[in-house]
């Protein structure tokens, strides 16, 4: 059998061959050898390998053949560990020798160390097992290694074990005290040598030997019971024998213990108990921690506790409340901890809750150990005591409070002159700096030395004191002054007891505060009574019986006499000085009355003095009530008012003068209360108004005023003069004869404490004056209406001259068309030339007839200022080349904003005029314009633009009157230059309009330099105007249907011809009621409509054929007067546009053709800078609609009808809220349709819808609205068209 | 089951919570074996009541304490007590669990009184496979979970074990798809 295997099977089987040629070269080896061992491969087998078994001399190819009977050991020379062992074959066909093994390794860590794992060896080979087969092994001698080691320990502890046993064995054998084991018929099982030792037993009188007790106990004992005792005796001892039953082990342990020692501190104990029992003390005995063990009968009946109620507890646990100290319980504590005997007394509390105070003696009871075993207290009830001492210490207290808080200083001495007591005030003024506590007991018989230095008189203090104490008797009230200017008021009192000299008392007190206020009480009455006695009234004090207490030295002069009548009643005083009796009478009866009344009372007494002059007293009696409210004194003052009355006297003459100056005043002099009543009237008012003074006064002048002025009275001139208290203005009061006096016043409103209010009026009639004034009204009204006049004749006269001006020029340029001959064509261009310049000259008058009537507005547009100035330039280069000058710009700031806000059109009229001024005016040289920036903020510039030429100049006269009208420097300037002086004054007028100034220097014969600054407001180029995108097809105009309405003629001549030679077929209409009549017969393609026209003028023809005969077709406005707010009036009317004339050709044509170009109008407004739509005339996008439906087209026909549905009810409702002013409901609509409108892609509105939502519109915006509207209509309704005619 | 299998989990409640702790569960088990011989089988049952009283007296459910039994097995038990057995069973994780049921076949003949599981291997990707195992015993699935994810902490790899199959849903066997 022959085997025949791949490389790839043998590997498998044997993945550590070697296959070795006859040089011992390694041919091949197995993947496993390759793996563990790469670098043997193609190398000499004894390169690599030696042999250790068997044992060879040496390796060659025919040694190594030998071997095949026999295991190889091969070992690998360059790595440890790595050995092979196995087996050698020879091939004798191919000379080959084959190794065929397995690695031979001595741990499963071997594998991983040579790179190999388990699956580099065959199945079959068993190494690995082997490997782990002995890992095993290992693991179980660790096991068994364990497993001895905790037998060991287990050993250990079973010999520990034994020997407890043992000990506890022997344990019992040791105890002194006998302990038996009997079985249960009491024969004894085993006892220790203690039991031994009882021989005999004395118990209940008899006494028994060893075994006989217990066989006779031993049926009585109680074998189920837990413990079982009984007491005997043996010997000299006493014993207790505790017995316990071990039924289920047969036996019963008996414990016996020696209790001689007990027994007799027992019967000790119990006659101690006795004697305890009955004091009368109470008796506590604790445990060591302070628990109770026992209370004696007393404890109970005075606590009220028995003994098992308190067993247990801890006394203060029951017996302590609320105002029981904690200091002392704290100090009970602490004693009882440190186990040291005390007494204290405590409050405590009984089991009625009576409260008591007792006394107790403690002490430790010290156990034979040396420790405390229990305490023992007796309590003694102190409550009476010490309610005594608390009694006796109030009192003390008391006492020592009032010393101690006294103002007077106190010292007490004791009879050997020692301090018993001295309170804190005495220190204080005696300067003593202790507490007075630590002067008590302290010798004080040099106190009077050590202190005289205090006193005013130090040796007299001294001798007083030793006087008093000699004496040893009272003395109250010494007065001592000291050296600091104070007093002292001194006591002495001696105190006896039982006729025995106990000692004295001193009482000091500072009386310095009593003596300065007595002072100053004397010192003020004094001054009083001096005031009194010095006023210059009578003054007298009654008491209720009117008998003088006091009366001053003016009441009663003489002094004796005063002192005389104190005490007296007045009628004495009236008897001693023969006064008139029946006065006192008066007197006594004014005093009745006030004390019945108790209120002041005064009256006037007119005296007969001695010496015969008269004199005048004001008397008064004023009650002053006591605490009663009854009157106690009555004073009495009396006043000479002689001189008052005298000066009374004088004002009534003087009050008269003033009357009489009233009286006779020319001014009207009135009073009148606050309703308007006459309270007086001068004379001047019966002469004034023809009513007499008792028919006006008690009336209000409000009943003399014309009813239509009676409204004012109060509300006006009553209101007026309450609150700004005067008042100055013009009443018309109607004369008694029923003229109406004009009366100018001067009012003033009088108000006075105690006094109604009151006015004074101060008036006069000024019915002349204002007969003057009215006059001179009616001539500055006849002026002013001159002025309009004028006016209006220029404004008139400007339009009756445009219209036949715009034959002339329109017929010219027609002209101009035809053949001419050379001396025909200078004719025309002088006519063309001489219109032109009428033109200007109309168009200066209409200027300025529109500045005059104020009807000349400005502007707020965005426009592009270098655009205005080139523009400016451009028109006007030519004037300047035909005089040969040269025309420049030789400076433009470029700060210059590129947008600003303003009136385009008048700036460009503005700098037209300056600089066909500058180029008329020179002959040669240059005129140049220049602009610069000379305020630039940030929302705002100001630009100064200035012409200068090098021309005639003017003289500087005439420089100050240049801005007049018709202003020219003398006539030869008209006749050479033309114009109409109105130029320069148009021009400042604008300038200023736009809040600008003017400026002008010139010099004659060196030329002028006109310059001119205006603000102007910043803008983008957002703001700048839509352009009107003209593509325009005139082409349109041929064979279109056109209607021309006119009143003039030649206006409508030339229109027609024009028109005609556009190919268009026109009819003509005279007024707007022909054009009706023409536009109701025949279809039109556009109407051309004069404004101004008789019958009926050209808005009201648009009405009506937009109206009531629904006629679509554009009309164009032709006027020869547009002013600003024109073009609303006639878009409002239903017109499409207007031209102003005269209009030149291509103006006319242009418009035209505009709204007939694609039908009905081929215009699209768009934004500037902004695309167009594909197609340049449709006003629409589909664009988002298409986007959106992805092109469905059902779906955008659908959205189409319902937008076209929608527009003219929407159109509706915007002129139904414009018509009411509902600004907020128009923003509303249009915010509503805006969506649709921007789906629509309408973009040329956005800008507009805007602007009519975000606008707050008010009366004064509200024409701009009206064109927005107007827009927004036209422009929809054109997209109506397109979107119905689209394919 | 061999004694070592007890012996590990005296190891693993000793190791993570004392001493006392493994008392209690011996006297909550019931089991009165002092001591376990590695190479000595014992009867099933002690296994399951340790694991059991374990998962008691420690409050954690059976299979957790399964699955840290199988860690542990893996980490603790094989790479302490046979050292370089269990890497010599392959390089890296995926070898390992292609290679594994010759592996264990190798091993199962040296444990005669072994009743021994087996394993198959399928659907071997790059990144997962699947790991049949069939065995007579019941209840020891999330012990096998904790082998494999034992495998992965072993050669450090992040694996997930999600259990396929399983005789509690009326199979013969259970497969776990293991994926790193």
């Amino acid at each position: 059998m022959l085997f025949q295997f791949h490389k790839k099977q043998f590997d498998r089987l044997f993945p550590f061959y070697i296959l070795m040629d006859q040089q011992l070269t390694i041919i091949a080896s197995g993947a496993g050898l390759n793996k563990m061992l790469p670098q043997t491969s193609g190398k000499n087998f004894t390169e690599c390998f030696s042999i250790p078994r068997p044992i060879v001399e040496c390796i060659s190819f025919d040694i190594l053949k030998t071997l095949q009977d026999q295991l190889v050991v091969l070992e690998y020379k360059y790595l440890k560990n790595a050995s092979l062992r196995g087996q050698i074959e020879f091939f004798e066909e191919t000379n080959q020798l084959l190794f065929v093994g397995s690695p031979w390794f001595g741990s499963i860590e071997q594998v991983l160390e040579n790179n190999l794992t388990v699956h580099d060896f065959a199945f079959h080979d068993p190494m690995i097992d082997l490997l782990h087969v002995i890992k095993t092994n290992e693991i179980a001698n660790d096991d068994l290694k364990q497993l001895l080691l905790m037998v060991n320990h287990q050993k250990t502890e079973l010999k520990n074990a034994n020997k407890e046993i043992q000990d506890i064995a022997l344990f019992p054998t040791q105890n002194p005290d006998p302990l038996i084991r009997i079985d249960l018929e009491g024969n004894l099982l085993r006892r220790n040598p203690a039991a031994e030792a009882l021989k005999t037993f004395e118990y209940q009188e008899n006494t028994f030997s060893f075994e006989d007790f217990f066989k006779f106990i031993a049926p009585q004992i109680e074998i189920d019971q837990e413990r079982w005792f009984f007491e005997a005796r043996s010997g000299n001892h006493d014993y207790s024998f505790v017995c316990k039953g071990l039924k289920a082990n047969g036996y019963i342990n008996i414990y016996g213990r020696n209790i001689t020692q007990a027994k007799k501190d027992q019967n000790e104990l119990q006659r101690l108990s006795l004697i305890i029992q009955e004091t009368r003390n109470a008796v506590i005995v604790t445990d060591a921690e302070g628990k109770v063990e026992w209370v004696n009968k007393a404890f109970s009946k005075v606590t009220g506790y028995s003994l098992n109620e308190m067993l247990g507890k801890k006394p203060g646990s029951v017996l302590q409340g609320k105002d029981t100290n904690p200091q002392t319980v704290a100090y009970i504590r602490e004693q009882l901890k440190q186990s040291k005997p005390f007494t204290t007394e405590i409050y405590n509390y009984k089991k009625d809750g009576k409260g008591y105070w007792l006394r107790i003696n403690a002490q430790p009871i010290i156990g034979k150990n040396g420790k405390v075993t229990n305490f023992f207290a007796i309590e003694e009830d102190i409550t009476f005591e010490k309610e005594a001492q608390d009694k006796l210490k109030a009192a003390a207290s008391q006492m020592s409070s009032l010393i101690t808080s006294m103002n007077s200083g106190i010292l007490l001495e004791n009879n050997d002159r020692t301090i018993a007591l001295i309170n804190q005030r005495f220190c204080d003024l005696f300067d003593i700096p202790v507490d007075p506590s630590i002067l008590i007991g302290t010798d004080c018989s040099h106190s009077a030395e050590q202190s005289k230095n205090l006193f005013k008189d130090p040796a007299g203090f001294v001798a007083r004191i030793e006087a008093i104490l000699k004496e040893q008797k009272t003395v109250l009230g010494d007065v001592l002054q000291l050296a600091d200017g104070r007093h002292f008021e001194r006591d002495f009192v001696p105190i006896f007891t039982d006729n025995r000299y106990e000692g004295h008392l001193w009482v000091y007190t500072d009386i310095t505060e009593k003596i300065s206020t007595e002072k100053r009480i004397r010192t003020q009455r004094e001054f009083y009574e001096k005031i009194l006695d010095n006023i210059p009234a009578d003054i007298a004090v009654f008491d209720n019986e009117q008998r003088y207490l006091y009366v001053n030295p003016q009441g009663i002069k003489d002094s004796d006499l005063r002192k005389k009548v104190i005490g007296q009643k007045e009628e004495v005083f009236f008897k001693l000085t023969n006064k008139e009796i029946s006065l006192a009478a008066l007197r006594k009866e004014h005093f009745r009355k006030v004390l019945e009344s108790k209120k002041l009372r005064s009256w006037e007494e007119h005296i007969t003095n001695a010496d015969g002059s008269e004199a005048h007293v004001l008397l008064n009696l004023y009650p002053v009530l006591n605490q009663l409210n009854e009157v106690e004194l009555v004073i009495g003052y009396g006043v000479d008012i002689t001189e008052i009355k005298n000066i009374q006297k004088q004002i009534q003459q003087s009050e008269k003068r003033y009357r009489d100056v009233i009286d006779n005043s020319l001014a009207i002099i009135t009073t009148h209360d606050m309703e308007g009543k006459f309270l007086t009237i001068n004379p001047m008012v019966s002469a004034t108004y023809g009513y007499s003074a008792e028919e006006i006064v008690g009336k209000s002048i409000f009943d003399y005023m014309p009813d239509e002025d009676k409204d004012l009275f109060h509300d006006s001139y009553m209101k007026k003069i309450r609150k700004d208290k005067n008042y100055s203005g013009l009443f018309r009061i109607v004369h008694k004869d029923g003229h109406v006096v004009h009366t100018l016043f001067n009012n003033f409103l009088k108000e006075e404490p105690g006094k109604e209010p009151y006015v004074i009026g101060f008036a006069v009639d000024i019915s002349d004056r204002v007969k003057a004034e009215k006059a001179l009204e009616i001539a500055k009204k006849r002026t002013e209406e001159l002025a309009q006049t004028k006016q209006n004749f220029l404004a008139n006269m400007s339009h009756e001259i445009r219209t036949p001006m715009n034959a002339i020029i329109g017929m010219s340029n027609q002209l101009n068309k035809t053949d001419l001959n050379e001396k025909q064509r200078f004719f025309l261009s002088t006519i063309q030339s001489a219109a032109d310049n009428l033109l200007v000259i109309i168009n200066d008058i209409l200027d300025l007839s529109k500045i005059e009537a104020g009807k000349l507005s400005i502007e707020n547009i965005g426009f592009e200022p270098s655009l205005i100035v080139e523009r400016a330039l451009q028109v006007m280069n030519h004037k300047a080349e035909e005089k040969g000058l040269s025309l420049t710009n030789s400076f433009c700031d470029n700060k210059l904003s590129p947008v600003l806000i303003g009136d385009p059109f008048r700036l460009n009229q503005i700098l037209l005029n300056l600089l066909s001024n500058a180029i008329k005016f020179t002959e040669k040289g240059s005129v140049d314009i220049t602009c610069e920036v000379i305020d630039n903020q940030k929302d705002m510039q100001q630009v100064k633009v200035c012409v200068k030429d090098t021309g005639i100049g003017m003289d500087q006269e005439f420089v100050k009157t240049l801005f007049q009208k018709f202003a020219q420097e003398d006539a030869s300037v008209t006749r050479k230059f033309g114009g109409t002086g109105l130029g320069m004054n148009i021009t400042r007028e604008l300038i200023e309009l736009m809040h600008g100034k003017i400026e002008v220097d010139s010099h004659k014969g060196f030329g002028t330099s006109v310059s001119f600054t205006v603000p102007f407001k910043k803008g983008t180029p957002d703001d700048l105007p839509q352009q009107e995108a003209t593509t325009i097809d005139t082409n349109i105009l041929a064979g279109k249907q056109i209607l021309v309405t006119d009143d003039n003629e030649m206006n409508r001549l030339v229109a027609a011809m024009i028109l005609k030679e556009y190919g268009a077929s026109v009819q003509e209409a005279v007024n707007g009621k022909d054009a009706i009549d023409k536009i109701s017969s025949h279809q039109f393609d556009i109407v051309l409509m004069d404004v101004q026209m008789p019958v009926m003028d050209g808005l009201e023809a648009t009405r009506h054929l937009r109206g009531s005969l629904n006629k679509t077709m554009p009309i164009i406005a032709l006027t020869a007067f547009a002013l600003k707010g024109d073009a609303e009036k006639f878009l409002k009317a239903g017109m499409n546009g207007y031209l102003s004339k005269p209009f030149d050709e291509e103006q006319l044509i242009n418009l035209i053709a505009k709204y007939l170009g694609k039908k009905p109008a081929n215009v699209t407004k768009v934004a500037r800078l902004k695309t167009t739509s594909n197609n340049a005339n449709q006003l629409y996008d589909l664009a988002q609609l298409e986007t959106i439906s992805h092109g469905d087209k059902a779906f955008i026909d659908e959205v189409i009808t319902l937008f076209v549905d929608q527009v003219p009810e929407t159109i509706a409702e915007i002129h139904a809220a414009f018509d009411t002013n509902d600004f907020a409901k128009l923003k509303m609509i249009v915010h509503r349709v805006k969506p649709s409108i921007q789906s629509m892609g309408i973009v040329s509105l956005n800008a507009d819808l805007l602007k009519m939502e975000s606008t707050d519109w008010d009366e004064n915006t509200v024409a701009e609205l009206q064109t927005l509207i107007i827009q927004f209509e036209s422009t929809l309704n054109e997209v109506v068209e397109q979107l119905k005619n689209r394919k | 089951m061999y004694g070592i299998v007890n012996k590990a989990i005296e190891d693993l409640v000793k190791a993570n919570f004392g001493e006392k702790k493994w008392a209690d569960i011996r006297e909550r088990s019931g089991v009165e074996e002092d001591f376990f011989i590695s190479n000595e089988p014992y009867d099933d049952t002690i296994t399951f009541k340790l694991v059991g009283a374990a998962s008691e007296e420690l409050n954690i459910p059976v299979e957790i304490v399964l699955q840290l039994f199988g860690e542990w097995w893996i980490l603790k038990t094989g790479k302490e007590k046979y050292g370089g057995l269990m890497e010599a069973g392959g390089k890296n994780l995926r070898e390992f669990l292609i290679n594994l049921p010759v592996f264990h076949n190798r091993i199962m003949l040296l444990y005669p009184k072994l009743t021994p599981p087996e394993f198959k291997v399928t659907n071997a990707a790059e990144n997962s496979i699947y790991v049949h195992y069939f065995s007579k015993r019941h209840g020891l699935q999330e012990f096998v979970r904790g082998l494999l994810s034992g495998l992965g902490k072993m050669y450090q790899t992040d694996v997930l074990v999600e259990l396929l199959e399983s005789r509690e849903n009326g199979k013969d066997h259970e497969i776990f798809k293991v994926s790193w």
